[in-house]
């Protein structure tokens, strides 16, 4: 009963709080009103009492007493003082600045170089440890990566790595032979897919340019768990013997840029430094591949074309194919 | 509360219910007349009483004030407790010291 109460009144007060401060003009032209009218009736009764007009006046005057400090507590009943008075504070706050412009600019820029450098760094660190990959699961898909000490094996590597404090060196990039091997043995893993990124010169409805693709396996679209947004995707079929599998899906933007979102698109040929690849299919508009979240690969194709791609490189790369035994 | 009682008779304005406390305490009672505008206002954000526009008898611009649901419960509550009140005092002014 007494919350119900409470509550009641609690709504009453905003109400007439909104009111007051929406309508303020108004507010305080009828506190105004009924004050003098107050007042005149007061004088009025007065005079009837005998006095003079005058005196009447004076009288009356007296016992309303300060018109401005009655006005100023019934303001007050309202709930309109700390309204106000933060009204003055940031008015009187502005009036300090303006008059001392230099320390004004420089609070000011300093205060917007701080946000900036935040906003920048947030952003930053939400790209690089929050943002996911545009696929659907993608909490469930993981970067492997392998550390060895200063006796690894592995010598040239074509790719990124990473020395490790005591000599070693740590890296993403695994020999192709290695990923085989794995993927036979997936050791709790629903699925094992690679892929490799490189840029090349690329023929595209009769320009020559340099694209950047990426080289993936057979089972890539199926692990990502990625459905093309036209065509079909990469899949194991054509990744199964080395040096075939001359199919290429683009990327969404690349067929917008290129070839108008016209399902025209597939079928058509891609000349990839020199080896003729056909359209298959087209990405889903958000994909960027796997390995970042900003810019998507222009094409990807089966890795099995590797060895016919002749990819520049200076030293023998441990991406050699098992079945020609190097 | 004297304000609520003054206006469950029917809607007035502040100077009338200046002169109608006056009139029904026997002209006993007299308040300072500034500080009645104040306390309408409080019962008004409270939601006691609501107020309009209207014309005085001299044909004057006045604000009436008339009480609400919430204004009754409220002079209820108020006049229970203060005669509660009345009462345990009265209760203490009465009893004599003991006698040892």
């Amino acid at each position: 009963m007494k919350l119900r109460e409470d509550a009641l009144r609690w709504n009453a007060e905003f109400r007439s709080w909104i009111r007051a401060v929406t309508h303020r003009g108004r507010l305080e032209s009828d506190m105004e009103a009924e004050l003098e009218n107050h007042l005149e009736q007061l004088t009025s009764d007065l005079i009837r009492a005998g006095h003079s007009a005058q005196e009447a006046a004076r009288r009356a005057r007296i016992a309303l007493g300060p018109a401005l400090m009655h006005k100023e507590e019934m303001r007050a009943s309202l709930g309109l003082r700390w309204f106000d008075q933060i009204g003055g504070d940031v008015r009187y706050a502005v009036r300090m600045l303006r008059k001392s412009p230099g320390f004004t600019v420089i609070a000011v820029f300093s205060l917007a170089l701080a946000i900036g450098a935040n906003t920048a760094i947030f952003s930053l660190a939400k790209f690089l440890l929050y943002d996911r990959l545009e696929i659907p699961h993608p909490e469930g898909l993981k970067l492997l990566r392998w550390t060895g000490d200063a006796k690894v094996v592995a010598q040239s590597l074509w790719g990124d790595f990473d020395n490790t404090p005591g000599g070693g060196t740590t890296s993403s990039v695994f020999p192709y032979p290695i990923y085989r091997e794995m993927s036979l043995h997936p050791a709790g893993m629903q699925s094992l897919a690679g892929f490799k990124e490189e840029s090349m010169n690329a023929t595209v409805r009769g320009t020559a340019r340099s694209v950047n693709l990426a080289m993936v396996t057979g089972n890539y679209y199926d692990t990502l768990e990625v459905h093309p947004e036209v065509g079909r995707a990469i899949q194991p079929s054509d990744d199964a013997v080395s040096g075939l599998g001359d199919v290429a899906v683009i990327s969404n933007s690349l067929w917008s840029r290129e070839f108008g979102r016209s399902p025209a698109a597939l079928g058509q040929t891609i000349t990839l430094n020199e080896e003729k690849l056909t359209i298959i299919g087209v990405n889903p508009p958000r994909f960027t591949g796997a390995k970042n979240v900003l810019e998507s690969p222009d094409l990807f194709v089966p890795i099995s074309l590797e060895p016919l791609l002749k990819v520049q490189r200076a030293k023998r790369s441990d991406l050699a194919n098992p079945t020609s035994g190097g | 509360m004297l304000i609520l009682k003054a206006v469950s008779l029917g809607p007035l304005h502040g100077y009338g219910m200046l002169l109608r406390i006056r009139q029904n305490s026997g002209e006993e009672l007299v308040i300072q007349q500034g500080s009645l505008y104040p306390a309408l206002y409080r019962l008004e954000h409270q939601g006691a009483i609501t107020s309009e526009w209207g014309d005085s008898e001299k044909n004057r611009r006045a604000k009436y004030y008339r009480r609400t649901k919430v204004g009754r419960k409220r002079l209820q509550a108020e006049t229970e407790k203060w005669n509660k009140m009345a009462g345990i005092i009265a209760g203490i002014l009465r009893t004599t010291p003991e006698s040892t």
